[in-house]
C-alpha cells in the first residue's frame, strides 16, 4: 500500500510539475531566470501558507469516513476527467498535448509584453495553479490512507526527477510521454476514487484494500478497450464523411 | 459572495470536463449507497465498478458520435 500511494502521488504530481516547469522555463527564456524564479518562489510561499492553514484543519476536524467519501468522490471525478481526455487523445479524437507548442506560445506572448510583472505573474500563476493541484493530490492521498510519508515522498521524488530531467535536457519537456502518464494517473486516481468513495459510502470491498488490484486491472482493460472502440468509431466516421463531401451531400 | 462563486467555479472546472460523465458518476455513487444501505454492501462494490465503467462508456459514445 505504501508503494502504491507513493507511485500514485508521484505520477499524478509529476504531470503537474511538468506543466509548471514548462511555464517557468518559458518565462526564464523570454525574461530572465531571476523574474521567473521570483514568481515561482512567491507561489511556493503561498502554497506553504495554504497547506499550513487548510491542510491541518482538514486532517484534524473531519472524520475519516466523511473525508474518504469526499476525497473518493473528488478523485473519482478528477481521475475520470483525465482518463476520458487520455482515451480521446489516444483514439485520435483530441489533439495530443504538445509541450513544445505551449512553450513557443508562452515565449511569443511574453515577448510582446513590456514589464517584468507579466513574467513574474505568469510564473507565479503557473506554479500556484499547478502547485495547488499537487497539494490536492498529496493531501487527498495522505489523509485518506494516513500515509503522509509515501504521499509526500512520491511528490518530492517526482519534483526532483522533473527538475533534474529539465535541467539535463535544457529544452521543453516534450520527450516526456505525457499522454501515457495521464493514462496511468487517470487509471490510478479512478481506482483509488472508486475504492475510497465506496468505503465511505458503506461498501464492503472483497478482500478490503486488496480490491485496489482488481479495480486497477479492470480499469486498465476498460481503458484499452475504450481506445480501440474510439479508434474504430473514428475510422468508420472518416470514409462516411469523405463520401459525403465527394458526393456533395450530407446523407 | 463573489469570492465563493469564483471558488466553486474554479472547483467545477478543476473537477469536471464533461457534465454528463460527472453526473453519471454521481448517480452511480448514489445507487451504490442505496444498495449498500439496503443490505448489499458486498454487491455494492461490484455494482459501483460496473456503473462507473458504464458512465465512461456512455460519455465516450456521446463524444465520438458523428455530429
Amino acid at each position: 500500500m505504501d508503494w502504491a500511494v507513493a507511485v500514485a502521488s508521484g505520477l499524478a504530481s509529476g504531470v503537474e510539475f511538468v506543466e509548471a516547469f514548462t511555464i517557468v522555463l518559458a518565462v526564464a527564456v523570454a525574461r530572465s531566470w531571476r523574474t521567473s524564479l521570483q514568481g515561482a518562489a512567491l507561489a511556493i510561499v503561498a502554497l506553504v501558507a495554504i497547506v499550513a492553514v487548510f491542510g491541518v484543519a482538514l486532517v484534524r476536524f473531519i472524520p475519516l469516513d466523511v473525508l474518504r467519501t469526499l476525497v473518493g468522490v473528488f478523485l473519482l471525478l478528477f481521475g475520470l476527467k483525465w482518463l476520458r481526455k487520455a482515451i480521446l487523445r489516444q483514439g485520435g479524437m483530441l489533439r495530443m498535448h504538445d509541450e513544445a507548442s505551449i512553450f513557443a506560445h508562452e515565449v511569443e506572448s511574453l515577448k510582446k509584453g513590456a514589464t517584468d510583472w507579466e513574467g513574474l505573474v505568469t510564473s507565479f500563476n503557473g506554479v500556484l495553479l499547478e502547485g495547488l493541484e499537487v497539494v490536492f493530490i498529496v493531501i487527498s492521498l495522505a489523509t485518506s490512507t494516513r500515509l503522509f510519508g509515501p504521499a509526500i515522498g512520491g511528490a518530492a521524488a517526482a519534483l526532483a526527477i522533473v527538475l533534474i530531467a529539465g535541467v539535463a535536457l535544457r529544452s521543453p519537456l516534450q520527450k516526456v510521454p505525457e499522454n501515457t502518464m495521464k493514462f496511468a494517473v487517470g487509471v490510478m486516481l479512478t481506482t483509488f476514487g472508486t475504492l475510497w468513495a465506496g468505503e465511505g459510502l458503506g461498501v464492503h470491498w472483497w478482500h478490503a484494500d486488496a480490491s485496489a488490484l482488481w479495480l486497477l486491472a479492470g480499469y486498465i482493460l476498460v481503458t484499452w478497450a475504450a481506445v480501440a472502440a474510439v479508434r474504430a468509431a473514428r475510422s468508420a466516421a472518416q470514409p462516411a464523411q469523405a463520401h459525403a463531401s465527394a458526393t456533395g451531400g450530407s446523407n | 459572495m463573489k469570492g465563493i462563486g469564483h471558488f466553486f467555479n474554479y472547483l467545477y472546472h478543476f473537477l469536471v470536463d464533461s457534465p454528463l460523465l460527472a453526473g453519471l458518476a454521481l448517480v452511480a455513487l448514489a445507487i451504490t449507497t442505496v444498495v449498500a444501505l439496503a443490505g448489499g454492501p458486498a454487491l455494492a462494490g461490484w455494482l459501483l465498478f460496473v456503473l462507473v465503467v458504464g458512465a465512461l462508456a456512455a460519455d465516450l459514445h456521446r463524444a465520438v458520435r458523428p455530429k
